[in-house]
């Protein structure tokens, strides 16, 4: 399939080699004519687009490429524009409509000098379903219910954005819970997207209690064709969330790390955390961390009925057996190592995920925590808070040099570092110093434990996560993988957040197109949610954006209302003294749609280019989210001409 | 023979009372306990003490010393789990107090200009002067609130805390009407109101104001 291939391998020869690659017989490489598929998908789903180039070497007429997709039936004839495109210059390729047989299509560049060189490679086109959760406080019960939704969306091929069906579970711990075991059906809607990857999705369900009469409507901001930050637009709740690219229906199988949070019997705030192994037959075992509200109960085992129940066709299953979690649990499938997790019980409710430990489960090690920064937080709980720390990893390292030093970091290793922290009825604390100790067993449990506290967080739960896993975007294996997710085990606390290496505090890096959420709420309380994407500029540091702002209690805003033209303006400004925070001092909330601008003072903890948490510290207002790089603003014009689909 | 016995009754000594304080200082360790006293500690330190001042083998202590460097920390992993949090409690419940008195103001909802922690607030006259308590933020919202007025008496019980510099009375229970509200738990945690189709947000408990 790849005919051009045996051309790169004297050209690897050549590189590796360091030669002059005039060798072998006169032959000199660097006049041999090349060509290779620089820029492709390995998948993408259907109907979407992504950019693809193809480079040239050695061609003297600079001819470029022509591009084709094969089968031909399934491609049709305009798959890419344009068809033409110099070396090294990209052409928008748009996947077919419906996956072909077979799953996946071949597209070929060829030199346009030399029509008997070409180079080829394969893209699997899927299907789109997505799988999504929300958590957030709902309004159309008491005001102030904690709710949770998890689902599934299945979208049409043929890019349009129609929503062909899916299921739902939606849990106020309340009045509002999902009939069991069947959930909610989700029956139709539509996908709206605009040129930046911000969008509105519509669900019309079977359930007339969800949403208005049963239409769920949420903001959407897309960072890639995979991955989306949500938040409920309808005014009748207010919620953050993730929506990501659903790669597979099967069963969960083997080691786990979870978190999960929600509202207790007396809608209190409830935190779960644990690990978790599932066998081929869906039988599991585990331990679990529980703070409901101040009353921690640590590494309670999960009993030996635990099970889970094969998915459906949406990778939609069942988990019984008498969890320390709740009653009933469903889970929904977002990849091979992700799920989610909702409490369908009718007195509590709690939404999580699930993330696989990979190869390294059984082999995690202190050193598996290094630089890192860490968000946490539940505004149900009045609290949020980013920092970043280090960890004295080397003790092990010392010890092995001599047995007779540094005994007791064999047992816990320290860390140091900064954060801010915003307890809307206690400290507020900016730039804080802590130390403490950590532990992290073999199989991926562990704690951080601040030695003199950090305003009331003390003893947070530490359940690592596969290295080769991207936490925030559970399809991004590329890049910012690993860490652990991380739930607050106080009686004086209870959050769940996670915590990933941080890799990079360049400030340059801390530029181009971003996707943003941030959950808060307001002195009151009440929740509101905002996202969107913006553009940051180095050097300078400026930050422009726009976005949608879910404030159904007016909170934020003094107007009742959902806001989707919202413009977000900054500067961020690097903290001389630490590298890898900026702060955003104001963050400029803006919109004809309510009175006065609303002034955020925030905080960035960079783990590197593409992934940052942020914080605003404003002493009435707590909010705390991510910022995530967003590689869809790369062709705006190419989106602009059809808005309905989503790019690459 | 009795030599090498001695020397291993006072390594095992020794490094019993030495281990002792290294965990004690992680405070880790677990003492057995008999009338209030520990059963060892005392005993053991100078029984440790006495033995070192009688041996006469000072060319085996630095075996001694170096042995005993291992066992401290076989103590002190033997009891980790039993570590507790290094802060004290936000809402110390043993330092709960009950007031009473008179509302001389409400807030049902504190904006920033009142310089107040979020939420409600109900401003008492006591006998020792004015009271902020704090309710939190859903005391006053939905069915079953908390409902007031200013002139009411009522009793409140809860901590009084210094939060962000200021005096604060962080309120668990407040009576009123013959009521008892139950604000927080006893770790301090906001309650949600729920309605009472729901579950039970307000306890009579006894009690008349």
């Amino acid at each position: 399939m790849k005919r051009g291939s045996h051309w790169i391998v004297p050209a690897l020869l050549c590189v590796l080699g360091n030669a002059s690659c005039g060798g072998l017989g006169g032959l000199n490489f660097n006049d041999l004519f090349l060509i290779s598929i620089s820029q492709a998908p390995s998948r993408m789903v259907a109907g979407t687009k992504a950019n693809v180039a193809a480079v040239v070497s050695n061609d003297p007429a600079n001819g470029g490429v022509t591009w084709s997709c094969a089968p031909a039936t399934s491609c049709g004839t305009n798959s890419f524009n344009p068809d033409k495109t110099p070396s090294g210059v990209a052409s928008i390729f748009t996947a077919p409509s419906i996956p072909p047989t077979g799953g996946a299509v071949t597209i070929t560049a060829t030199s346009v000098s030399k029509p008997d060189l070409s180079f080829s490679t394969s893209i699997t086109i899927g299907s789109p379903t997505f799988s999504f959760y929300v958590a957030g406080v709902a309004k159309n019960d008491e005001g102030h219910d904690i709710y949770s939704i998890a689902g599934v969306v299945a979208f049409a091929s043929d890019g349009s954005g129609t929503v062909l069906g899916g299921e739902q579970d939606y849990n106020d711990g309340d009045r509002i819970t999902s009939p069991q075991p069947q959930g909610d059906k989700i029956l139709s809607g539509s996908l709206g997207m605009a040129a930046n990857g911000q969008g509105t999705l519509t669900l019309v369900t079977n359930n007339s209690k969800v949403g208005v009469a049963g239409t769920e409507t949420f903001a959407v901001a897309f960072s890639n064709a995979d991955h989306a930050l949500i938040t409920q637009f309808d005014g009748t709740a207010t919620s953050n969330g993730s929506l990501d690219l659903q790669t597979s229906t099967s069963l969960p199988s083997n080691g786990y790390s979870f978190v999960l949070s929600g509202g207790g019997i007396n809608s209190e705030p409830v935190v779960d955390g644990g690990m978790l192994f599932v066998d081929a037959s869906g039988n599991f075992s585990g331990t679990v961390d529980v703070n409901d509200a101040g009353n921690v109960v640590l590494g309670t085992p999960i009993p030996a009925t635990a099970v889970f129940s094969a998915p459906d066709s949406f990778g939609r299953g069942t988990i019984t057996g008498g969890t320390p979690i709740a009653g009933l649990l469903n889970y929904y499938v977002v990849g091979p190592e992700v799920f989610r997790i909702i409490d369908v019980d009718g007195g509590d409710t709690a939404v999580g995920s699930a993330y696989g430990q990979g190869n390294s489960a059984s082999q995690f090690a202190n050193a598996y925590i290094g630089t890192s920064v860490f968000s946490i937080g539940n505004s149900p709980d009045f609290y949020a808070a980013a920092g970043q720390l280090t960890t004295d990893a080397t003790a092990a390292a010392k010890h092995a040099a001599n047995a007779l030093v540094d005994d007791a970091a064999l047992a816990t290793n320290n860390f140091t570092g900064v954060g801010d922290l915003n307890e809307l009825d206690g400290a507020l604390l900016a730039a804080h110093p802590f130390t403490g100790t950590y532990t992290l067993g073999a199989n991926g449990y562990g704690a951080l434990s601040f030695a003199a506290g950090f305003g009331s967080v003390a003893t947070i739960g530490l359940y690592a996560v596969d290295p080769s896993l991207n936490i925030l975007d559970p399809n991004n294996t590329g890049s910012g993988v690993g860490g652990a997710l991380i739930a607050e085990m106080d009686t004086n606390r209870a959050g769940i957040g996670v915590l990933i290496p941080q890799t990079d505090t360049d400030v340059a890096h801390f530029a181009g197109d971003y996707t943003f959420g941030a959950q808060g709420l307001t002195g009151a309380p009440a929740e509101f949610d905002f996202l969107g994407e913006a553009t940051v500029t180095e050097p300078g540091g400026a930050f422009a954006g726009t976005g949608a702002i879910s404030d159904p209690f007016g909170a934020l805003t003094g107007t009742v209302g959902v806001f989707s033209k919202a413009t977000f303006a900054a500067t961020a400004v690097p903290d001389a003294s630490h590298a890898g925070r900026f702060t955003l001092d104001p963050l400029a909330l803006s919109s004809t749609d309510f009175a006065s601008p609303v002034n955020l003072t925030v905080t960035v903890y960079q783990a590197n280019a593409g992934q940052l948490f942020w914080i605003s510290v404003n002493p009435d207002i707590e909010s705390g989210g991510s910022i995530q790089q967003n590689t869809l603003a790369s062709a705006p014009a190419a989106m602009k001409t059809k808005p309905n689909n989503r790019n690459n | 023979m009795t030599s090498k016995y001695l020397s291993a009754i006072l390594i095992v000594v020794l490094c019993m009372a030495l281990a002792r304080p290294a965990a004690a200082d992680k405070g880790r360790m677990i003492e057995a306990v008999e009338d209030g006293r520990p059963i060892m500690g005392e005993f053991v330190l100078a029984t440790a003490v006495a033995a070192v001042m009688t041996a006469v083998v000072i060319h085996e202590l630095s075996v001694v010393l170096a042995l005993c460097t291992f066992a401290a920390p076989i103590h002190a992993q033997a009891t980790e789990t039993t570590a507790a949090s290094p802060l004290p409690p936000w809402y110390d419940i043993t330092k709960e107090v009950t007031l009473t008195g008179t509302l001389s103001s409400v807030v049902q909802d504190a904006t920033p200009e009142m310089n107040l922690l979020a939420g409600s607030h109900l401003i008492i006259e006591t006998s020792a002067g004015k009271v902020d308590a704090s309710l939190g933020g859903f005391a006053m919202k939905g069915e079953g609130a908390l409902s007031v007025t200013p002139g009411q008496r009522v009793q409140v019980t809860g901590v009084m805390k210094t939060i962000r510099d200021q005096q604060v009375f962080v309120t668990r229970l407040v009576l009123a009407r013959g009521q008892v509200y139950k604000i927080r738990n006893e770790h301090g945690f906001v309650l949600r109101r729920l309605s009472q189709q729901g579950r039970t947000n307000s306890e009579a408990m006894g009690g008349r104001l």
